[in-house]
């Protein structure tokens, strides 16, 4: 099954275009789904809600909260194993 | 070759840029994150001149915007560590290796950490560092700011505006953050100061809780309920990938020029040891840095034609300006050799006096070391056999001469241009008491001190 990965960022938030930037040029690598959610849409509003999200940018990497803040690079490719 | 790699587009950072690109260096800002700097972080800045109020990231997008327009390259990459061989420094990064013949330093800080248990498992749980990012996410419920500073006050004011409750635990009885800002806080009734406190553990099952506090007067322990716990007890410099002198916690160690314990690499801002760290500050160092940086490559350039034309170890004259700083009484230019002339020095001094920016004398002496001026004997000197002593080590050598017209000095003295039968040698003469101020500046002459020590209590 294809690892599903959803970020959750803010318009304010300051760490969140340097996060969208891991994720998008991992994507570039690597084979898996991706989504970035604003907390203050719907479905952000229900991502925070079930995650107990306090915090952006968070992601969420199949139904488990994987990193909180800019993610770490190589742990990040790390839970992508599967190379474009 | 790059003249200048700028690690860090912080305000720092940006106008080293600024700076360098206008004395023409050929530079490049490596930054890691998309929007940098610690002050895009906060909403609204009052104390940078020239601006009643701005927006943290306001301030920095004019930064970018200035820095760009006036040709400042900014690449995205994070900086991993600096290799130093003498001229040139290799920065290794995520995305490859940067060559320069200069550093700045300017990566700033983050928040330092508690160090207290339950901290680090409920990052993003209910344990930040910044309220402007994560504030919204409080509505309506009570939190803790930890700090009495400046970003403790203005995180409470901002988390006020949103909660329903703040407690601020200070340490002390005193807050140390400006006037202005504590005259705000005391007129917020949903901010709370509880005094000489500090936080011992935060607690919680799958979020935060509990804060554990202990009341430093009393001795006590107790707990106050909590959804989130907002902490600034000050800053930790971005400084681990580096290897030059620091202070305990970590901050780089500089002179006036923003110089660093290498040649050639300078901090500036927020990851320097420096009294206060804020944006006005950055900025200004990002100019005295670069001014540093560019005097270094005009005397790495007028160095290379030392080099070439009178075949002159640059590096050792290089080491005696650093050793000797400002302090440096004078510098000698002599040569071993029986009863021949030092005129063939002549273009040697001038070129070295050229790259020190101080005057120079010529002497020749035998290896007795008794001083010969065009082939007379002049009188004895205490440099002939230390000079000897450089010729056959080749190596740097210092001493504190008990006699001689240099009684009671520091001196080092260095070849600068050796062969089989005759060194020149370049003998930078300090003061004993200036020695000890520059005492930093002498470690990578072990057992200098001692004998500094030594000589000062016989002359007393
Ligand atoms: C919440 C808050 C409020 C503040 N309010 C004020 C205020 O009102 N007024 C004021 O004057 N100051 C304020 N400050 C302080 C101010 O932000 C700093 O003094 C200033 O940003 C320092 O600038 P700098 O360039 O030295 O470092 P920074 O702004 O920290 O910039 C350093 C940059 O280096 C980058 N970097 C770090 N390591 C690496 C690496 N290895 N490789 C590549 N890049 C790297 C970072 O991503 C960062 O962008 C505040 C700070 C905070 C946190």
């Amino acid at each position: 099954m294809m690892v599903k990965v959803t970020l959750v960022t803010a318009e304010w938030c300051h760490f969140c275009p340097t996060a969208k930037q891991v994720w998008r040029e991992l994507k570039e690598k690597y084979n898996f789904e991706y989504s970035e959610v604003d907390y203050d849409s719907p479905e952000g509003k229900k991502l925070v809600d079930e995650f107990s999200i306090v915090s952006v940018p968070t992601t969420i990497i199949d139904d488990q909260i994987a990193f909180v803040g800019v993610p770490d690079k190589n742990k990040a490719s790390k839970t992508l194993e599967s190379p474009v | 070759m790059y003249d200048l790699v700028i690690i860090g587009g912080g305000p720092a950072g940006l106008t080293a840029g600024i700076y360098a690109v206008r004395y023409g260096l050929d530079i490049v800002v490596l930054e890691k994150n998309v929007l940098p700097g610690q002050i895009a972080a906060t909403d609204v800045v009052e104390n940078y001149t020239g601006f009643t109020a701005i927006s943290g990231p306001e301030l920095m997008q004019r930064f970018k915007e200035h820095a760009e327009t006036v040709g400042v390259k900014i690449e995205s990459a994070e900086v991993y560590s600096i290799i130093s061989d003498n001229s040139k420094k290799v920065v290794i990064t995520d995305k490859g290796n940067f060559e320069s013949k200069t550093v700045i330093i300017a990566t700033g800080a983050n928040p330092k950490k508690l160090g207290i248990p339950g901290e680090k498992e409920f990052i993003g749980k209910g344990v930040s560092y910044c309220a402007t990012c994560d504030a919204p996410f409080y509505k309506g419920k009570t939190v803790m700011v930890i700090g009495g500073g400046e970003s403790a006050l203005t995180d409470a004011l901002i988390l006020s505006n949103v909660v329903k409750k703040v407690y601020i635990i200070h340490r002390r009885d005193k807050l140390r953050a400006s006037k202005i800002l504590q005259e705000r806080v005391s007129k917020k009734s949903n901010i709370e100061i509880i005094w000489n406190t500090i936080a011992e553990e935060i607690q919680g099952k799958t979020g935060v809780e509990n804060v554990v506090l202990r009341d430093l007067k009393r001795g006590d322990l107790y707990s106050i309920p909590v959804d989130g716990v907002f902490v600034y007890i000050g800053i930790q410099p971005n400084t681990d990938f580096v290897n030059v002198k620091k202070n305990n916690s970590g901050f780089i160690l500089t002179n006036e020029k923003l110089e660093t314990s290498v040649p050639g690499i300078y901090a500036a801002g927020d990851c320097r040891d420096t009294s206060i760290w804020q944006v006005v500050t950055a900025v200004a160092d990002g100019a005295v840095a670069a001014v540093s940086a560019h005097e270094y490559i005009m005397d790495l350039e007028l160095g290379e034609e030392l080099h070439k034309k009178n075949n002159v170890d640059v590096d050792n004259v290089r080491r005696i300006k650093m050793s000797c700083k400002d302090n440096l009484d004078g510098i000698s230019c002599l040569k071993i050799c029986e009863d021949s002339t030092a005129d063939d020095l002549q273009p040697i001094a001038e070129a070295i006096h050229a790259l020190l920016g101080i005057p120079i004398t010529i002497r020749s002496l035998n290896k007795r070391g008794i001083r010969m001026e065009r082939g007379e004997v002049v009188d004895r000197d205490y440099t002939g056999p230390v000079l000897e002593e450089v010729l056959r080590s080749n190596k740097i050598i210092h001493t504190v001469p008990t006699e001689g017209p240099y009684k009671g000095k520091a001196v080092v003295v260095a070849p600068i241009r050796t062969s089989e039968k005759t060194v020149i040698g370049a003998v930078g003469v300090v003061d004993i008491v200036a020695a000890l101020d520059i005492l930093s500046m002498f470690k990578e002459y072990p057992g200098i001190f001692d004998e500094v020590e030594t000589s000062k209590k016989k002359m007393q």
